[in-house]
């Protein structure tokens, strides 16, 4: 009967009511939206390494490379595959596996007539390709380079992010399939829209980006050429659109092959490490670069949000630190609030008194009427803040940095850079934010329920 | 009427202590009230009636002297345990009523039993049957500010009554009534003492005191007078 008699006094004191649930209804909203989209926009960076089922990527970098008809991407080293195996044993290791990552060239007829006009390589006649420029700094940003075919003529050549993988794991690396049930028995999963995933004994044999052979035409059973000299049977269509991912491909072959591509006998350049645990992150790191050399590059998911332009300027802590100021300021607010409200009801609360409320009642029902309009205001500030949060995720555009990507600038698709920023309500914050609207309510309650219970009855009645 | 005391006051004084000043609004009081009997307690403005019944109803306590209420010292009685005396065995009636705006009347006349465990049923009985008693019923769901001065004070003694108290503490009750209305008011105590109550009724207005049994007059603090009044002769129009 307490709680409906401080309801009822709530309810019928509606301004000073509506301005204490307004103060914190705005407050909690704030709360409630940045850390709706911190934590959204931490879930989206998590989520280009998680996309690849990993914790940690290791690569090495160098000086970029001659052109060559397939040749590493931009400044990644080769990187021996025996680093792989030993990366794997070593404690704390869950799991890991080596891509190679390659830039394959092929030859295709040049668009319009004047082939000539079209050269933008330095060099005519019997060139090889060994000798031509890196094409990741193109002389137009629009035009591929060019060069003269295996038939004497002037060709255009096209590039296609190619990585070498390890069909036998699937858990992890820049195709993963997602856990699906019964995913090794049938080969297929969630990202495979057509054909199937890459077995141990393919050969020359690709799965593509289902974007990537949406812009060249192909379907599953056509062939495609990857680099000067192989054509591929594409067996499946891989859809890699739902997430940005670190290492992303346009073509994905069997390891082998792609070593044979490339040439170089069995390396690797980029090696998917996932942890048994977050500690495991400096020991395995140190290990790699003890393995691997100076030259190590090591992305864990801290590097991928330090490099992300999201929050750039504002970080999560400023915005939270914020938050929480506006908070304090509006519970400091409330208490005086609260006060005053006492200040206002001395004869009412003289009045309890002398008709046998105990200062406990009377305590109590300053804290339920606190409560109140801290429930209100938490439910009605969790959702303006859920909304914020929503809408701040509609239009929000936050890309990896690319340089976790190794797309050259004239390749078919675009590198998979987009994150993808969910910001649906989570019934943990939401919760959070009416347990933190309850606290400073009922704190700033029984701030004026002490005030109200020390009053002296007489007092009180005398006053009013 | 039982002639046994029940309220006994004894040597009673209350002293106020001012910055600079020590005010004396009560001093050396000593008197006893039978059960049942309805007192009136005369004097000006500023004599020491409201300290007088604010101490008697626990809500004040004497720099002096010793007051007992059915057999209790209220000296004794700790802060809950004087809410407790007063919730169970005094109402409280004021000059102005003192009815909380926000509140209907039905929920004015429930207030003193808000913090008391019970079925809602049994309490709103008790409610209902309040306000029957003082023929206030049919305004039970308006606002105070809805209601005419008499009406609210009609309110406020059955809040008082509401808990069924022995004792009826009324303080100026018909200070800011016409004299219609503070006929009603009067007819309504003395029909309460009628049942079995004790009252004491502070006024400086004679009419007002003129329906008690007994009258005591204070000034400056002291009692300085103290006659018993024939059988209400003067008992209101319509007793």
């Amino acid at each position: 009967m307490l709680l409906r008699y401080a309801w009822r006094g709530f309810w019928r004191r509606r301004t000073r009511s509506a301005l204490v649930v307004a103060g914190i209804a705005l407050s909690i909203a704030l709360l409630v939206a940045v850390l709706t989209i911190t934590r959204s926009v931490e879930g989206a960076i998590a989520s280009a390494l998680s996309a690849t089922g990993a914790d940690m990527v290791v690569q090495k970098r160098s000086d970029v490379c001659p052109f060559r008809l397939v040749k590493l991407p931009r400044d990644l080293a080769a990187i021996d595959a025996s680093v792989v195996d030993r990366l794997r044993e070593h404690e704390g290791v869950a799991e890991a596996t080596g891509v190679l990552e390659l830039w394959a060239f092929a030859f295709v007829e040049p668009e319009g007539g004047d082939v000539q006009s079209q050269m933008n390589l330095p060099f005519t006649g019997e060139a090889r390709a060994s000798d031509a420029p890196d094409v990741s700094a193109p002389q137009s940003a629009d035009q591929p380079p060019m060069m003269i075919g295996p038939d004497g003529e002037m060709k255009a050549l096209a590039p296609t992010v190619v990585a070498g993988i390890d069909p036998a794991k699937k858990t992890i690396g820049p195709a993963r399939m997602g856990p699906h049930e019964g995913a090794e028995d049938d080969g297929k999963c969630c990202a495979i829209v057509d054909g199937r995933y890459l077995t141990t004994s393919d050969r020359f044999h690709t799965m593509l980006a289902v974007d990537y052979a949406r812009a060249k035409g192909l379907e599953v059973g056509d062939t495609i050429p990857l680099g000067p000299s192989h054509e591929f049977e594409v067996v499946g269509l891989v859809d890699l659109s739902g997430a940005a991912r670190i290492a992303g491909a346009e073509a994905f072959i069997p390891l082998t092959v792609a070593q044979e591509m490339l040439g170089e006998g069995e390396v690797v350049d980029t090696i998917f490490l996932s942890l048994e645990s977050r500690d495991a992150v400096e020991p395995v790191a140190d290990y790699a670069r003890e393995l691997i050399g100076p030259e190590t590059s090591i992305t864990t998911e801290t590097d991928v949000e330090a490099g992300t332009a999201a929050l750039a300027s504002v970080t999560r802590n400023t915005l939270v630190a914020i938050s929480l100021f506006v908070l304090a300021f509006a519970g400091l607010l409330l208490v005086r609030s609260a006060m005053d409200s006492v200040a206002q009801r001395v004869d009412e609360i003289g009045l309890m008194k002398a008709i046998g409320w105990r200062n406990s009642d009377v305590a109590r029902l300053f804290v339920a009427e606190g409560a109140y309009a801290a429930l209100i205001g938490g439910l009605i500030g969790s959702a303006l803040g859920a909304v914020a949060g929503w809408a701040y995720g509609q239009v929000a555009s936050l890309q990896l940095p690319a340089s976790l990507n190794y797309y050259p600038p004239c390749s078919t698709t675009e590198a998979p850079l987009l994150l993808s920023v969910s910001t649906g309500p989570s019934p943990g914050l939401l919760l959070l934010g009416v347990a933190i609207a309850l606290v400073i309510g009922t704190l700033a309650g029984f701030a004026a329920s002490r005030r109200a219970a020390a009053l002296d009855p007489s007092e009180a009645l005398r006053r009013a | 009427m039982d002639d046994e005391a029940y309220i006994t006051v004894e040597g009673l004084s209350r002293t106020y202590h001012r910055p600079g000043s020590e005010l004396d609004a009560l001093v050396d009081v000593s008197f006893t009230v039978p059960r049942g009997q309805f007192v009136g307690i005369m004097g000006h403005s500023g004599a020491g009636k409201s300290t007088l019944l604010n101490i008697i109803g626990g809500l004040d306590r004497p720099s002096s002297g010793a007051v007992s209420v059915g057999g209790v010292d209220l000296a004794a009685l700790d802060e809950e345990a004087l809410a407790i005396y007063r919730r169970n065995s005094v109402g409280f009636v004021f000059q102005d009523a003192k009815l909380v705006p926000a509140l209907t009347v039905f929920e004015n006349v429930m207030l003193p039993l808000v913090p008391i465990p019970g079925s809602d049923e049994e309490k709103s009985a008790k409610v209902e049957a309040a306000l029957e008693e003082t023929n206030i019923g049919h305004r039970a769901s308006h606002l105070p500010g809805e209601l005419s001065g008499g009406e609210q004070q009609r309110a406020a003694v059955a809040r008082a009554i509401v808990n069924d108290p022995e004792l009826l503490l009324a303080d100026e009750p018909t200070g800011e009534l016409d004299r219609h209305n503070a006929d009603r008011i009067l007819e309504l105590l003395v029909r309460l003492n009628r049942e079995g109550r004790t009252v004491l009724v502070a006024s400086h207005d004679e009419a007002t005191i003129a329906v008690a049994d007994r009258v005591l007059c204070l000034e400056e603090g002291r009692l300085t007078s103290e006659r018993l009044v024939d059988t209400r002769s003067a008992a209101p129009e319509g007793e």
